[in-house]
């Protein structure tokens, strides 16, 4: 059976999707990569949003676009780091 | 001006020094782990954080009980003893029921469904309204004790699902242990021999380095 993401691994699928594209992604090829529900995925991107993770652009011809920002960069730099720490105080 | 009368200044600086130190290393681990929190609200994380954050409050704290019984300073008898010591000692007790509380969230928080923040506030203010009307730390322990019991009963039923044996438990389990110990040594009613102080001051600082050298070899 495969095992249901968490959470920190979720976020991290969507942010490498992102910087594996060039950091510039639109929303619906985003949700497709990401393997999530709409809704789930509605409630990740406000989220990474919310966190300040990944920012919208809007280009010259009005087309959305998202990418990373310097914290969500520095997310995909240290997750190793960060589930290490996790699985070891088992939080 | 009046020099401080200590009844005994070794037990004054070993205090001094021990408090310092569990202050410093509990403010460290609570420091170098903000980035890892900033980046991803991790509930466990920020329980784990704000555990620390608590116990070094709480061991200032301790330490001006200590600091009352061992000196008279230039306190007076009468306001040291029926104002100032029941209010530290309710702030004692709020924040080690709140850092007890906040090791215990960061390990079952996802088996618990509750609003732990409130949950957490309630039990500490309760536990330091009754330590309050009370005056009296030893109740304070043994609410503690029964605290202490509930999270070995937790964490059994969370590791004996996953049938494996968790040395931070024990970790944990003793952080705990050494705190209640830690209260009892300067309760009034049972004065404990310098040497096991020493003793008990040596390993509490041995659990927080080692929970300090955990984080440190984790988060470079």
């Amino acid at each position: 059976m495969v095992k249901k993401r968490d959470r920190l691994e979720v976020i991290h699928d969507i942010l490498r999707i992102i910087s594996e594209k060039n950091n510039s992604v639109k929303p619906t090829p985003l949700l497709r990569y990401s393997n999530l529900s709409s809704q789930r995925f509605t409630e990740y991107y406000h989220e990474l949003l919310d966190k300040e993770l990944i920012r919208e652009i809007i280009d010259k011809k009005g087309k959305k676009f998202i990418s990373l920002t310097d914290k969500g960069f520095k997310y995909l730099e240290k997750y190793k780091m960060i589930i290490g720490f996790v699985e070891e105080f088992e939080l | 001006m009046m020099r401080p009368i200590f009844h005994d200044p070794t037990i004054f600086y070993v205090e001094l020094i021990y408090s310092a130190i569990i202050i410093i290393l509990s403010l460290l681990i609570f420091f170098r782990t903000k980035e890892i929190y900033d980046l991803t609200k991790h509930k466990g994380i920020g329980f784990f954080r704000n555990t620390f954050l608590f116990f070094g409050l709480a061991y200032f704290f301790r330490f001006m009980i200590t600091a009352f019984d061992i000196s008279r300073m230039t306190f007076d008898f009468h306001i040291r003893k029926l104002f100032l010591m029941p209010i530290v000692l309710v702030v004692v007790s709020y924040l080690s029921t709140m850092a007890i509380l906040s090791l215990i969230f960061s390990t079952t928080w996802k088996n618990l469904k509750m609003r732990f923040i409130i949950v957490a506030n309630i039990i500490a203010a309760m536990l330091s309204l009754v330590v309050f009307f009370t005056r009296s730390s030893i109740v304070l322990i043994w609410c503690q004790t029964i605290l202490l019991i509930i999270a070995i009963f937790l964490s059994y039923k969370k590791h004996r699902k996953s049938k494996r044996f968790s040395s931070l438990f024990l970790i944990y389990v003793l952080l705990f242990a050494f705190w209640i110990l830690n209260m009892a040594v300067i309760s009034p009613q049972k004065p404990i021999p310098i040497e096991f102080r020493i003793l008990q001051n040596i390993i509490s600082v041995g659990i927080f380095s080692f929970i300090f050298y955990k984080v440190k070899k984790l988060i470079k």
